[in-house]
């Protein structure tokens, strides 16, 4: 892509890049962030077994082995975009941290993905509850235990992620429940940090590591 | 239009459509609720499940990273990746 835009349009590749110093930049580059971190949940194969038609019912072993193991229609190559694309935002957000102060970047993008988490699973409650079918297959359990099993339980995203969730299972009305992060993030203004060398990525590796230890073997 | 906004098309007489869609970064938020709501109620309000936008999406944060954390677009817009 970045040849593409490079190619094309060679003055307008930066053009595109939001303006981290902007409240609305920001918010833009963590939300695409959280959709980094929720790629798997949102797509629709994610909810259907291989093959798998709109409206045929699963047999008891395929239904075991989609449930159990993860196993569904995505690609084993559109998998692996997911788990590079999470390891990828989960270093964008570390690289706002390390770059810019005037902002707690981790705990705000671990308010924000709660807050995507719970809004999804509140709204999706209220789907199943008024007979509005979604994605086919896709079930609120579907979706609670693909919402469960991002990180690593003892993460502490995924400890977010299960707080904002739990917050709305003991909420009698989630009717203001919104995916709107407006609200959490002040309009400060930032600057950049007096840093000692480059930004260090090897730890990506890291990242990678702990994504495909979860991801992976979930799926085979 | 914008991303997420309620919409219907209706013409006149039978007719074929030729249309497009596109991500702008300006309205990235919107373009993420829309995808949940397309997930949550599909069929009851979108003809389409809009597929090859979420890799669209991904490459995009591919982007954002290569440009900001890797230093890969400078800001007059060349490119400094090889591929």
């Amino acid at each position: 892509m970045i040849s593409m835009l490079s190619n094309y349009y060679p003055e307008k590749a930066w053009a595109h890049v939001p303006d981290v110093l902007t409240v609305d930049g920001r918010i833009g580059l963590i939300t695409l962030c959280s959709f980094g971190v929720l790629c798997n949940v949102l797509d629709f194969d994610t909810y259907r077994f291989p093959g798998q038609r709109r409206d045929e019912k699963l047999s008891p072993k395929k239904r075991e082995k989609l449930v159990a193991h993860d196993y569904n229609a995505m690609t084993p190559r559109d998998r692996l975009h997911c788990m590079r694309t999470r390891a990828l935002a989960l270093d964008l957000v570390c690289w706002l941290d390390w770059k810019y102060e005037g902002l707690d970047w981790s705990e705000l993008f671990g308010c924000t993905v709660g807050q995507h988490c719970a809004a999804l699973y509140a709204y999706k409650a209220k789907a199943e509850a008024q007979d509005i079918e979604g994605a086919p297959h896709c079930t609120l359990k579907a979706i609670a235990t693909q919402l469960a099993g991002i990180f690593y339980v003892e993460s502490s995203l995924q400890r977010d992620i299960n707080r904002a969730i739990q917050d709305v299972l003991d909420e009698v009305d989630t009717e203001d429940k919104s995916l709107s992060v407006d609200n959490i993030w002040d309009s400060v203004t930032l600057s950049e940090k007096d840093q000692d060398g480059e930004y260090d990525s090897s730890y990506l590796m890291d990242i990678y590591m702990i994504i495909t230890d979860t991801r992976v073997t979930r799926s085979c | 239009m914008r991303p997420n906004t309620p919409h219907a098309v209706l013409t006149i007489e039978d007719s074929v459509f030729k249309g497009g869609h596109y991500n702008a970064s300006s309205t990235i938020k919107d373009t993420f609720y829309g995808l949940i709501h397309g997930l949550v109620a599909g069929r009851y309000i979108s003809n389409t499940d809009h597929g090859p936008s979420r890799f669209v999406l991904r490459q995009m944060l591919a982007f954002y990273h290569a440009a900001l954390v890797l230093g890969e677009v400078e800001r007059d817009g060349r490119s400094l990746s090889p591929t």
